[in-house]
């Protein structure tokens, strides 16, 4: 092919047909300002994911009696600053519990080393050995198992939220929570991180509540089925130090 | 066009379509993730593998809107059809971008657990029953397969080993990707985002390829009306097609026959034949091409056909089928007939005059 017309275009002849010489470098700048345009609008928009995050450089040695269920959590007894104690859920890196650990020592004084996970004043336990130390060890008791403030039953509630995974929520991923999240958050709490319900309104004073099944044991496995979506159950409700535990009534969850 | 199966057959404009492809989705992905995070209203930044992932899926979602948006732009516009020369790079990049997303996924979301990543992506959400909390990651996996396979058969060697009419339909599922892609976004991102620009963006780049095809289906819808003239010519049902002089000179007229076959009436010189409108190579409308060196040239891809015999020229071997003509009390007529592909047939001889 040796010539071509001047308002039709073949592609592999090179020169343009002179209709076509501002036509389409002016849809190929387009083209590109548009995906410009587009990349600056989505990414700019995005969603605050909070301000939780793993706090890496800030290593932690902490002290108190290491429970097993619901799922692994650490008690302190009330002090001044905290008159409730403190109550601190606990995982391992990556999606892992330390279900192993705290069956092991359950109910016993510990020493747990890790690094937090901490988002506004909710903080969790990121349990990891250093320097030839376990991450958890049983050791001589700072005080007796009756300093812990006592189990507090605060009745039976009707809440509505969203249950998660509290590892993620917490910060270990930015955002942690929502239905794109969904198959993260189930990976995690059959990993063995704390599934948490994050409440619609306050209860309580939080938003932040560990759940359980009726008896007090780890969620069934029907809950994956509803993570990541704004769900509403009835159940008891409990405090245990300053984390509260919310025994849900399988039964009465809804979607909402 | 080539005899020859090679990786890719460079030329200009191939190698100017594809600059700007990659200008724009490098500048896509730089832009998303180093310079709009500065204007973001972030506590903390978004986890950088999550924006990678937000930024390669965001970007294979508006690149196939625009690969499916070419289509019928270049049907309502004919400026439009250059775009058309070298879609499959787009494609195949396109293929590419979707496969950047999917690793930083897999390797964030899915990893990092005591479950395997690929079982864990299987696995980790089985709520099909569900519409919100439905596993939106399959819909994903859906489209992303075939957009591989597209662009694994994007080469003319499978378009020549599965024949044009197999290729062109495995290639039409490029709308059944489309479409799980839109609700992969929909039941996915959408559901978490509470800012609308991505959502506006989504739905907006959605409703865009759905109306311009609307668009090029009523006009084509139209164009058949008009091309539909099978008024029999003195007792026979030859496809009146109209006075030479109607069609212009190195182009051709389309007419559509009974059973809804589209003819290209090409004039030549001062000649008259008929083709089957439909390209050998991608089913390209030959009719609204040109004749070029005497070869009626598909402005798709420049494949090119003798109007005598439906012939490529050698060395080339695609044939498309011819179709008889008369001219007829200075009429043009079509055998709605179709000759088998390559069948030589005589074409009408124009007098000077009414070829001038």
């Amino acid at each position: 092919m040796s010539r071509q017309d001047d308002d039709f275009f073949v592609g592999y002849l090179s020169r343009w047909p002179a209709t076509l010489k501002t036509f389409l470098p002016l849809v190929a700048l387009l083209f590109i300002a548009g995906f410009a345009v587009g990349a600056i609008a989505v990414s700019a928009t995005q969603d605050d994911p909070g301000n939780g995050a793993i706090q890496w450089g800030q290593r932690l040695t902490e002290r108190g009696y290491i429970y097993a269920e619901p799922y692994p959590h650490l008690r302190q007894a009330p002090t001044a600053e905290h008159p409730q104690g403190r109550t601190f859920t606990m995982v391992r890196a990556g999606k892992r519990g330390v279900q192993d650990l705290a069956t092991r020592f359950d109910g016993q004084f510990v020493e747990v080393l890790g690094v937090w996970t901490r988002r506004g004043e909710l903080e969790m336990i990121q349990a990891g050995g250093r320097q030839g130390k376990p991450a958890v060890a049983a050791v001589e008791p700072d005080y007796a198992v009756d300093a812990l403030t006592v189990t507090e039953d605060l009745g039976r509630w009707r809440i509505a939220g969203e249950i998660c995974d509290g590892k993620c929520y917490l910060g270990a991923m930015r955002p942690g929570r929502g239905l794109a999240h969904k198959a993260c958050a189930n990976l995690c709490i059959i990993g063995g991180a704390p599934a948490v319900l994050v409440t619609a309104e306050p209860v309580e004073g939080t938003e932040f509540l560990l759940l359980a099944d009726e008896t007090g044991a780890p969620l069934p496995e029907g809950v994956y089925d509803l993570t990541a979506i704004l769900i509403e159950a009835e159940g008891q409700l409990e405090r245990r130090g300053d984390l509260l535990v919310f025994k849900i009534d399988f039964d009465s969850v809804r979607r909402l | 066009m080539s005899v020859q199966y090679k990786p890719v057959i460079w030329d200009r404009n191939k190698m100017l379509y594809d600059v700007v492809l990659i200008i724009a989705v490098g500048l896509y992905i730089y832009l998303y993730l180093r310079v709009a995070p500065m204007w973001a209203n972030w506590a903390r930044p978004v986890d950088p593998q999550i924006q990678r992932m937000r930024a390669f899926g965001s970007c294979a979602f508006l690149m196939l809107t625009f690969i499916l948006c070419i289509g019928p732009l270049a049907r309502l516009d004919k400026r439009f059809l250059p775009l058309l020369y070298n879609r499959r790079h787009f494609g195949v990049l396109t293929c590419v971008v979707a496969a950047s997303h999917a690793v930083y996924v897999l390797d964030w979301y899915y990893n990092f657990s005591p479950t395997p990543k690929y079982e864990a992506l299987l696995n980790s959400n089985t709520s099909f029953g569900l519409i919100l909390g439905f596993p939106f990651e399959a819909l994903g996996i859906f489209a992303f397969a075939i957009l591989v396979v597209l662009a694994v058969t994007s080469h003319d060697f499978w378009l020549s080993f599965l024949t044009p009419p197999v290729w062109k339909a495995i290639h039409m599922s490029v709308y059944v990707a489309y479409a799980a892609v839109v609700a992969h976004i929909a039941l996915g991102y959408l559901q978490s985002a509470k800012n609308p620009t991505f959502a506006v963006i989504a739905v907006g780049g959605a409703l865009t390829v759905v109306i311009l095809h609307l668009m090029a289906g009523r006009r084509e819808g139209a164009l058949d009306a008009t091309a539909s003239d099978v008024t029999a010519s003195d007792a026979t049902d030859w496809v009146r097609v109209g006075e030479p002089f109607e069609i212009l000179p190195d182009r051709a007229k389309i007419v559509v026959t009974p059973d809804g076959e589209r003819v290209a009436v090409v004039r030549h010189g001062d000649k008259i034949s008929a083709l089957s409108n439909v390209c050998a190579h991608q089913n390209g409308p030959l009719g609204e091409g040109r004749v070029i060196d005497g070869c009626l040239t598909c402005p798709w891809h420049g494949h090119q056909f003798r109007p005598e015999d439906g012939c490529a020229p050698a060395p080339f071997t695609d044939k498309v089928p011819t179709y008889r003509v008369k001219l007829e009390n200075g009429v043009i007529y079509v055998d709605p007939t179709p000759n088998p592909k390559g069948t030589y047939v005589e074409p009408v001889q124009l007098s000077t005059e009414a070829a001038s």
